[in-house]
């Protein structure tokens, strides 16, 4: 059993954070300094450059400032921005949170907003430390997955690992969402075997095809003389590497940013923009992705890396699993799990993966990750375009 | 317990992925039985489980991840000079 905050739509956080949301980067700077002294206090820091207008930074933003693991939000305006800020902050009252907005320009300027946006967030802290917690069962729980800095040794330990950790929280009815359709690129058909309907097969088929012909047209190849040096021989067994990270549970729907599973089960996030490239790559690093993942409604990111990447998030903890021995070794103090150890030949996948397992509880409940403890909350969102879901991408 | 030279990663492969580069004629134990090398094979490299005749299918994650192209007996390196992919073959052009 967890213990969880209980939210106004039912669904329950694993942190009660305060989010300081910027509406364009002409308040970034306010809104850092708002937030800079309480970064170790849960206070987090998430925003959109701006400053043309886009729905899916308008839906982004909402998604972030109510998810489940958000006690409060203020929001910081310049004044003359298009992104919505009377539509988000409606969205936050709505889902009961506290919320205020401050408009630089009618505020008197940058030092008052600070000020007064310093005070909000004290009065929240002090308010937020009185909120009681209540159980919750792991099936509330939602779970992201993406891996980053992949090296030779991600797609036979830390991915694997993963895919038997989803596995087994599948199995206790949580829910769990895995992504980066563009490395699933010859891997397609056999996911579609793990479809829980014949349309949904046909329908993640196509979702890969949308990557391949995106990618192809951004002038990317997926498949490397470096990759044959590492070991791998076709595109099929090198995707299997990154999407092993999904397990063999069926899979039961299609995701797209923003947009919250609404039964239990495994998702594959699709995150390549619908129509031509039109703003650049998909996603321009992994935390773009993990910003999804969590705007899906993710509580926290399992995070597969071989060459060792640091990063955490704003909204939600990051764990990360290395799967390179010599990379944790270099890299310990940023590392919560060490998958590399399975390469030096005295323990299993499945040793490893019960590891994670008790990990992810314990996070959950309250402990802090080494991205959460360093105080890495890194986070991007830029512009894009998305369509809206097809028929049959979610269950019943 | 001797330290492992190999993960398996589902009991239905035919194929392993060495962890330690391994000399031809050592020998790898695997569950249920011990395999001689028959080539050098380098870390993150494929070795046949069982013999493998052109036409089969290689097996690893549990999946179909190409064809065997030569036929090459348990304890080969398989790679890129005898297995193609599957994928490029039914559907790209």
């Amino acid at each position: 059993m967890l213990r969880g905050y209980l939210r106004k739509d039912g669904r329950k956080g694993i942190r009660n954070y305060t989010l300081v949301a910027y509406t364009v980067e002409c308040a970034h700077h306010v809104a850092r300094e708002i937030q800079y002294p309480f970064r170790d206090k849960g206070v987090h820091l998430i925003g959109f450059h701006g400053c043309a207008p886009n729905d899916y930074a308008n839906q982004m933003m909402q998604s972030l400032c109510t998810h489940p693991n958000v006690g409060a939000v203020l929001i910081v305006s310049l004044g003359c921005e298009n992104l919505n800020k009377e539509l988000l902050e409606e969205s936050i009252g709505k889902a009961g949170l506290p919320v205020k907005t401050i408009t630089i320009q009618k505020s008197k300027g940058s030092r008052t907003s600070i000020l007064l946006g310093q005070e909000w967030i004290q009065e929240q802290i002090e308010i937020l430390k009185e909120v009681p917690t209540v159980h919750m069962a792991v099936e509330e729980l939602v779970v992201g997955t993406i891996c980053g800095g992949s090296d030779a040794t991600s797609g036979i330990t830390a991915n694997p690992v993963i895919g038997k950790v989803f596995d087994s929280i599948l199995a206790q009815k949580a829910t769990a969402i895995f992504e980066e359709t563009g490395e699933l690129i010859g891997c397609e058909h056999i996911m579609a075997e793990r479809a829980s309907t014949p349309e949904l097969a046909e329908l993640l088929i196509k979702t890969v095809n949308k990557a391949k012909d995106y990618y192809l047209k951004m002038g990317f190849g997926s498949f490397s003389d470096g990759n044959a040096k590492g070991g791998l021989s076709t595109i099929e067994e090198k995707s299997m590497g990154a999407y092993s990270k999904s397990g063999n549970s069926k899979i039961d729907g299609i995701l797209k940013p923003t947009i919250q599973p609404t039964t239990k089960g495994l998702f594959l996030l699709d995150v390549v923009p619908d129509g031509d490239p039109l703003f650049g790559w998909p996603n321009a690093n992994d935390n773009a992705e993990i910003a999804e993942l969590i705007a899906c409604g993710s509580h926290l990111v399992l995070f597969s890396t071989g060459r060792g990447s640091v990063v955490g998030s704003a909204v939600a903890p990051v764990i990360k699993i290395c799967a390179n021995p010599e990379t944790y070794d270099n890299l310990s103090e940023d590392m919560d799990i060490n998958a590399g150890k399975i390469l030096n030949g005295d323990t299993t996948i499945e040793k490893v993966a019960k590891e994670l397992e008790d990990c992810i509880i314990d996070i959950a409940n309250g402990n802090l990750s080494k991205s959460e403890e360093l105080l890495h909350q890194e986070f991007q969102l830029a512009y894009k375009k998305f369509n809206k879901l097809e028929p049959g991408c979610l269950p019943g | 317990m001797a330290k492992s030279k190999i993960i398996i990663l589902h009991p239905s492969d035919n194929v392993g992925v060495i962890i330690s580069d391994v000399k031809k004629g050592e020998s790898i134990e695997i569950s249920g039985g011990i395999i001689k090398t028959i080539s050098d094979i380098t870390f993150g490299h494929k070795m046949a489980l069982k013999n493998l005749s052109k036409g089969e299918k290689v097996k690893k994650y549990g999946v179909p991840i190409g064809i065997i192209t030569s036929n090459v007996d348990a304890g080969g390196h398989v790679h890129i000079h005898n297995i193609e992919s599957l994928y490029m073959k039914q559907y790209t052009k």
